[in-house]
């Protein structure tokens, strides 16, 4: 067995030969922590961080850079990163055997604590890469660290680029639209100008609310939100300091209008719509059974895909396991019944970051396994 | 008070008397029967099997047609089940599809009522009628001969068909003669040259046996796989219980391979006692069942991929913690290095295999539901279970001596696999609902 002795790095003790190189990485990591909370922070704090931006950049990001470099030790220690490690894993395996599993991801993996930690841990990973001296013999090492560190950037991208929705189509049905899953409140001023906030349906703690709409209009909002009733009704009550105004929405429906002193805002209650580069026509989907029985062998979709720039058109027959990639889109078949099909349409850029850092942290662990088999035997 | 512990000794044999009682003399036919072809639940398959899965979904007792083989107590649990004849629901036997046509088969109630077939398959139709009837009677004799001419009668058309019977009988001796149990029995063997290793600290004269005990287990539990395999068309991998042969499997390999090794020989003896404790429970639990064809969510080459790294993984965490387990039991500082050595390599071996088989499992994801990661239960604990052996390594790797420590750990992450594997796909519903 190989012992580590812990040495501590020349950035720990602020002798920098790498210095550029180091800021750049940090920089990379304050910035990806920094949107990561901004998404994952209510909308009011994601607002005040905009506002304030100057200043964050003023004094919290050099504050941020001291507080690496003093810490950097502290999270280099393997003793931390095995802290951090057990708490993700307490933490998410209570989760999932306690909440049902959407539940579960709308409170907790998608929480502000969860991605604190799991930003703890990409920090760990840095500072275990660069706060270490440069040997060959860890090299392994830090090809594995760094491919997963990789590999959780990727998540993070995906956190907050993510797009995925579905299409519900019916028969001879052509559309170019998909309906996001979230429930989304949308807020239009006089200037035409729309925003929208995310309502979470999934979660119990939905039905009061208050959101902000400073980003706009110095406008708080409180939502009173009742998913019991199916579609759910959602009840929006605005104040901007001397006024206020009600308006009950349902889902879908017509927009609602708040009149508040010399404004007037429409309010639409609904699923987001994506908007995509292609246009899918719905020929014929089914279920073959197996004979004998009602267990489907196949479900299958034929589609026909034309993208709006170039015009190309593509004839495909979309199966379960068999996705369509159309214009970095990622259609797939997600159920399939005697009038039409749903596909489910997806794109996400940290995919690939994702594979492509898992794939460098195997490689750099069956390397040092290698290494280490070469010496003891 | 100790005659309690005989309790389920003695209800066992008196459900296998009270199922040959219900047979006199009518073995033979039954025999006949549970031999002919049926098409049930989307495959071709020995009508005995058809009837065990006909009759434990209809509430008939699983247990008791195991009791005996379930050759021809499922064949006359079926029959059994046909005596009201009113009652469309009570008349099974006539609606198991058993005359073969190029499309669907037809059962004896379709073969009645189909206008334009064949004189064969009213033929059909009147024999299967008379065989029940003949069962109904508790007239042996006439149930015997009702039974021989439907089986004669059913394969001269076989044979217009080219229906091949290799495949049935293979899955009828699966059934009948019961492999994996057996090899499971044997790698059990292999507990008793582990002991004097562990108590003694040395290979004694009696650990000479285990490498050829190892070996013969896993030839027998690699045969009745290549057997499953060919049978069901495709590597047994769709739900728990072939999931656990496949899993005996590689602990049989790594079974095998250590008995040719001085250092780690001692894992043949952990790997063949888990090898055969997996097999015993995947025989001998509810989570036996009959192979049937894959879902359409199934049909990927992902499936080999990820599946099949992920149970070299859970098996090699299963030696890391057999050998954590020494570890922490043993009174000797030998035996303690020694296996604590074995345990960390073996974790090592099963975290890179874990890594794949998450990774593999995203990618698949990533192409059937267009997300790589949805923190269904089933990702949520194999990501527990990676956390929990990555801080196991840390401990190991990094400063060396807490071997306490790490033994603990390796049981809690054991803890966490068994979940992953067993406790997920009966406790939380999810996307891996199949397995």
């Amino acid at each position: 067995m190989n012992t580590y002795q812990h040495r501590p790095g020349p950035f720990a003790l602020g002798i920098n030969p790498l210095s550029t190189g180091k800021a750049i990485m940090f920089f990379a990591l304050l910035y990806c922590m920094g949107t990561l909370m901004w998404a994952s922070l209510p909308a009011t704090a994601g607002a005040a961080l905009t506002d304030n931006a100057p200043l964050i950049a003023t004094f919290v990001l050099p504050l941020g850079l001291i507080l690496f470099r003093m810490l950097s030790r502290l999270l280099g220690a393997p003793w931390f990163a095995v802290v951090v490690i057990i708490l993700l894993a307490t933490v998410a395996g209570i989760a999932s055997v306690a909440l049902p599993y959407e539940e579960a991801t709308a409170l907790v993996y998608t929480s502000f604590p969860f991605v604190a930690l799991a930003a703890a841990l990409w920090a760990s990973l840095l500072a275990c890469i660069i706060g270490r001296p440069l040997t060959s013999r860890r090299l392994p090492s830090i090809v594995l660290h760094t491919g997963l560190m990789l590999a959780l950037a990727g998540v993070f991208v995906s956190m907050l680029f993510r797009v995925n929705g579905y299409m519900s189509l019916e028969h001879a049905q052509a559309s170019s639209q998909a309906r996001l899953r979230d429930a989304r409140l949308f807020l239009t001023d006089d200037a035409g100008r729309t925003l929208w906030l995310a309502v979470p349906t999934a979660s119990a703690r939905a039905d009061r609310q208050r959101l902000s709409m400073a980003r706009m209009a110095d406008l708080s909002l409180q939502l009173l939100h009742d998913p019991g009733t199916g579609g759910g009704v959602l009840s929006v009550f605005a104040e901007d300091g001397q006024e206020s105004a009600n308006a009950t929405l349902r889902w879908g429906g017509t927009p609602g209008t708040l009149e508040l002193g010399e404004s007037n805002y429409m309010v639409r209650f609904g699923p987001g719509v994506l908007e995509l580069p292609f246009e899918v026509t719905l020929h014929d989907s089914g279920v073959q059974y197996y004979p004998a029985s009602r267990l489907p062998r196949h479900f299958h979709a034929d589609v026909t895909v034309e993208e709006a720039t170039s015009g190309i058109k593509r004839n495909a027959t979309l199966l379960v396991n068999h996705p369509l990639r159309v214009g970095g889109y990622n259609i797939s078949l997600h159920s399939v019944d005697t009038r039409g099909a749903v596909l489910e349409i997806s794109r996400d850029p940290g995919a690939g970051v994702l594979f492509l850092g898992g794939a460098l942290a195997v490689a750099g662990f069956s390397w040092g396994l290698v290494k280490r088999h070469g010496r003891t035997s | 008070m100790r005659r309690i512990f005989l309790t389920p000794l003695v209800l066992a044999v008196a459900m296998c008397t009270a199922a040959a009682s219900d047979t006199p003399g009518r073995q033979a036919g039954l025999e006949q029967l549970a031999r002919l072809p049926s098409q049930h639940g989307g495959r071709i398959k020995p009508l005995a099997t058809a009837a065990a899965e006909i009759a434990s979904h209809e509430g008939h007792s699983f247990g008791r047609l195991f009791a005996q083989g379930r050759r021809s107590a499922a064949v006359a649990a079926l029959l059994s089940l046909s005596t009201c004849d009113e009652a469309p629901r009570h008349r099974v036997f006539l609606r198991v599809r058993l005359f073969p046509t190029p499309g669907e088969w037809l059962s004896a109630d379709d073969a009645a009522t189909a206008h334009e077939c064949c004189d064969d398959a009213r033929a059909f139709a009147g024999l299967a009628t008379r065989t029940l009837a003949a069962w109904n009677s508790s007239d042996a004799a006439a149930f015997n001969t009702a039974a021989d001419e439907l089986a004669i009668f059913l394969e001269k058309l076989h044979r217009l068909h080219d229906l091949s019977t290799a495949r049935l009988s293979a899955e009828l001796a699966l059934d009948s003669y019961r492999p994996f149990l057996i090899s499971g029995l044997i790698y059990i063997l292999t507990w008793v040259p582990l002991v004097v290793l562990v108590t003694k600290g040395t290979r004694g004269s009696s650990t000479r046996i285990a490498g050829p005990v190892a070996g013969g287990a896993f030839g027998a539990n690699l045969a009745a796989l290549a057997l499953y395999t060919w049978v069901a068309g495709r590597l047994p991998l769709n739900n728990t219980y072939e999931g656990m042969l496949t899993l005996a499997g590689f602990l049989g390999l790594f079974a095998v391979g250590a008995a040719f090794s001085r250092r780690f020989f001692a894992v043949t003896g952990m790997a063949g006692l888990l090898a055969g404790l997996v097999l015993l429970a995947a025989e001998l639990t509810p989570v036996r069942s009959t192979i049937t064809p894959p879902v359409p969510a199934l049909q990927s080459l992902w499936l080999q991929v990820h599946v099949l790294t992920c149970f070299v993984a859970y098996a090699a965490f299963a030696i890391t913690f057999a050998a954590a387990l020494v570890v922490l039991g043993s009174g000797r500082e030998g035996v303690r290095v020694r296996f604590d050595g074995i345990s960390v390599r073996a974790a090592l071996f099963g975290f890179i295999f874990l890594s794949i088989g998450i990774l593999t499992g995203a990618a698949w994801a990533r192409q059937a539901w267009g997300r790589y990661w949805a923190f269904d239960p089933k990702e949520t604990w194999a990501l527990v279970t990676w956390l929990v052996y990555a801080a196991y390594l840390h401990l190991a790797l990094v400063k060396g001596r807490r071997r306490l420590l790490r033994a603990v750990a390796a049981i809690v992450g054991f803890l966490a696999v068994i979940f992953t594997f067993i406790g997920v796909n009966y406790l939380l519903p999810g996307l891996h609902s199949y397995a």
